[in-house]
């Protein structure tokens, strides 16, 4: 616990340092990135020797401030470092020394949600994590940026005062904070009031994390946003709100209402992706789609679907921030896919376009391949089994459009700012392998028969061939801006309010 | 009496809430959110109050029912965190308005993207 707990000091002071010594702005990150490296390694190393575990801080009983350590910490404590070390790599040159200290606090709020195991330590994390991307969404201060940054922080705030609510509700019934000792005192069958409060906390997880109807401000947000901040929020500072999910999930009969948002989720996403024109927005788009994949993962409430989720947390960072760094290499900020974009892509960044492609689109044996298909083995029902059919194809669909119309632009020759991508591409390439091998598991080997590669190999071919019949159609269709502007969001988070207070209700 | 204040500040958070979606002022907006979040706390400081509860100052002692203090010792970390809040976006809404000369969301929805549309091809 305290390995963890020193990464979480040690980025604060890079934080500090980098913004007190301008001059040892990339000395002092790459100090904190030691700091939080060597903490997470001891981590692990404790949690291969005795396991799982849940601690309380402080001397007051049972009020303490529970922390724990199990596969999510470790696998989000290691995204955190892996990202950091690839994106300060890319960032240097970069003269601010003010971005680099909000980007250490951001990892070091990273760190702490990790390990929170308490309703409201959760709370002041995930609060204090969205203050912080506020600041990196507007950072460019132009003025696209600072509406989006506007629009989450109305969003984000409005929600957390629900998580609030729904937080006082859950501590009248229960009197405890920490979440192992709420499971205790709960037991199996919640009342009405706690799951009304339960509900209001999820809505405030919900918009944090990525999931349609709650987190419309999230497209906005990702394609105006620069580089390192879109590869900071999609691989990080979502995940904040997914991780509170997976820690809440055992609490109440959370499991079908998980099913039916993660499946929903999974196809809003999708649909918009394969509408979507701008390449970094459908980048933005296919995040809200893969949420869908660990919502599902969660709500199956197996042990083995929440292993596929976290697994899915991990990878999903990884690869999606290898696909913004190679839009960002290549200075693409806006354009339509159809024709607009006159791009040279050094590459460097078609390298990883693809590698990051094949690995979101579940090729083996890239590392994509190996959280979604434990995802499909924990189950879950018959129709989610068709909904990730579903999801694996759409999936294959968009990014094989993607691909198509970026990579047939020329390519440019390779500069030095394209090695992170490349270090990035092998990480990606190699982590499910090297996970599966790590581990040992018996369900990540035995992904690797015959049946399973092939199935997974004629989807996305399957996916090829439906682009190839819609692609006409497609060229005339857009998703409407309306969506997304700041009343119509509001608007579809109560919606999602009442669905969530009628689900419920009925139950 | 803790469940009448309780049902008058959810009502607050639904004025709050109304004022957020029906106005078109970003600084009408602001101040609707800001309205949400203090009947927030008004709500989480009463959930646990029941009446002739003493405030938790002191040592307990026969017959003296204390509120429970830990509600109110968290609320103050929220109400730091509603300012944090509330400075921000203030401090967004000016640069906004700096540039754009409005305050009405719709027009500054209309200007974003077109300089989206200039900026990104």
């Amino acid at each position: 616990m305290t390995p963890l707990l020193a990464g979480v000091f040690s980025y604060l002071s890079a934080g500090v340092l980098s913004f007190l010594y301008s001059r040892f702005r990339f000395r002092a990150s790459l100090i904190g990135w030691f700091g939080a490296l060597a903490g997470t390694a001891l981590a692990i190393a404790r949690y291969v020797r005795s396991g799982p575990l849940v601690r309380t801080l402080g001397s007051w009983g049972a009020l303490g401030i529970e922390i724990k350590l199990d596969e999510t910490t470790l696998l989000f404590a290691s995204l955190a470092v892996i990202l950091n070390f690839f994106t300060l790599w890319y960032l240097r040159g970069n003269k601010d020394s003010y971005f680099y200290c909000i980007y250490n606090f951001l990892f070091a709020t990273s760190f702490s949600v990790a390990f929170s195991h308490d309703l409201f330590n959760l709370y002041v994390t995930i609060e204090l994590m969205s203050l912080l991307s506020i600041l990196l969404i507007g950072y460019g201060r132009k003025g696209y940026q600072i509406y989006a940054g506007i629009k989450y922080l109305l969003i984000s705030s409005l929600a957390m005062s629900l998580y609030l609510i729904g937080l006082g509700l859950v501590y009248r019934e229960a009197g405890y904070l920490g979440i192992e000792q709420l499971g205790s005192v709960l037991g199996d069958n919640p009342g009405f009031t706690v799951s009304l409060g339960l509900g209001l906390m999820l809505v405030g997880l919900a918009v944090k994390g990525g999931i349609f109807l709650f987190s419309m401000w999230l497209p906005d947000a990702y394609s105006y946003s620069g580089t390192v901040a879109a590869v900071v929020l999609s691989g990080i500072a979502t995940k904040f709100g997914l991780i509170g999910i997976i820690r809440l999930a055992p609490l109440g009969k959370l499991g079908p209402l998980l099913l039916v948002s993660g499946s929903l989720t999974g196809l809003a996403g999708a649909v918009f992706a394969i509408l979507g024109r701008r390449p970094k927005r459908i980048l933005a788009y296919s995040t809200m789609s893969q949420v869908g994949y660990v919502l599902i993962g969660v709500g199956t409430g197996a042990a083995l679907g929440v292993t596929g989720a976290s697994l899915h947390l991990f990878f999903h960072g990884l690869f999606k921030g290898l696909l913004f760094l190679s839009l960002g290499h290549a200075g693409i900020v806006g354009g339509d896919v159809y024709g607009t974009i006159s791009a040279v892509l050094p590459r460097a960044s078609k390298v990883g376009l693809v590698v990051g492609s094949l690995s979101i689109m579940a090729i083996p044996p890239f590392s994509g391949y190996f959280s979604k298909n434990v995802i499909v083995q924990a189950g879950g029902g018959d129709w989610v089994r068709y909904v990730l059919l579903f999801l694996g194809l759409a999936t294959a669909i968009y990014y094989i459009k993607l691909n198509w119309f970026l990579l047939a632009e020329p390519s440019g020759s390779f500069a030095p700012g394209g090695l992170p991508l490349l270090g990035l591409s092998a990480i990606v390439a190699f982590s499910g392998l090297v996970t599966a091998a790590i581990t040992g598991e018996g369900e990540l080997i035995s992904l690797l028969g015959l049946k399973n590669i092939l199935s997974s190999v004629g989807v996305v071919l399957a996916g090829g061939a439906v682009l190839g019949l819609i692609r006409k159609p497609l060229r005339r269709l857009e998703v409407p801006g309306f969506v997304f502007d700041l009343n119509n969001a509001l608007i579809s988070l109560f919606t999602g309010i009442l669905l969530i207070a009628s689900f419920i209700a009925v139950t | 009496m803790s469940n009448l204040v309780s049902a008058i500040s959810v009502i607050i958070v639904c004025v709050g809430v109304a004022g957020l979606i029906l106005k078109r002022n970003l600084l009408m907006k602001l101040l609707s959110l800001n309205i949400v979040n203090t009947a927030t706390i008004l709500f989480f400081v009463l959930v646990v109050y029941s009446p002739g509860d003493r405030a938790p100052i002191g040592t307990p002692g026969a017959g003296i029912q204390f509120a429970d203090p830990l509600p109110q010792a968290l609320v103050l970390t929220s109400i730091v965190i509603n300012f944090g809040v509330l400075a921000l976006s203030l401090l967004f809404t000016m640069v906004l308005v700096k540039r754009y000369h409005t305050l009405d969301l719709r027009k500054i929805e209309k200007f974003v993207k077109r300089e989206f549309e200039e900026e990104g091809s």
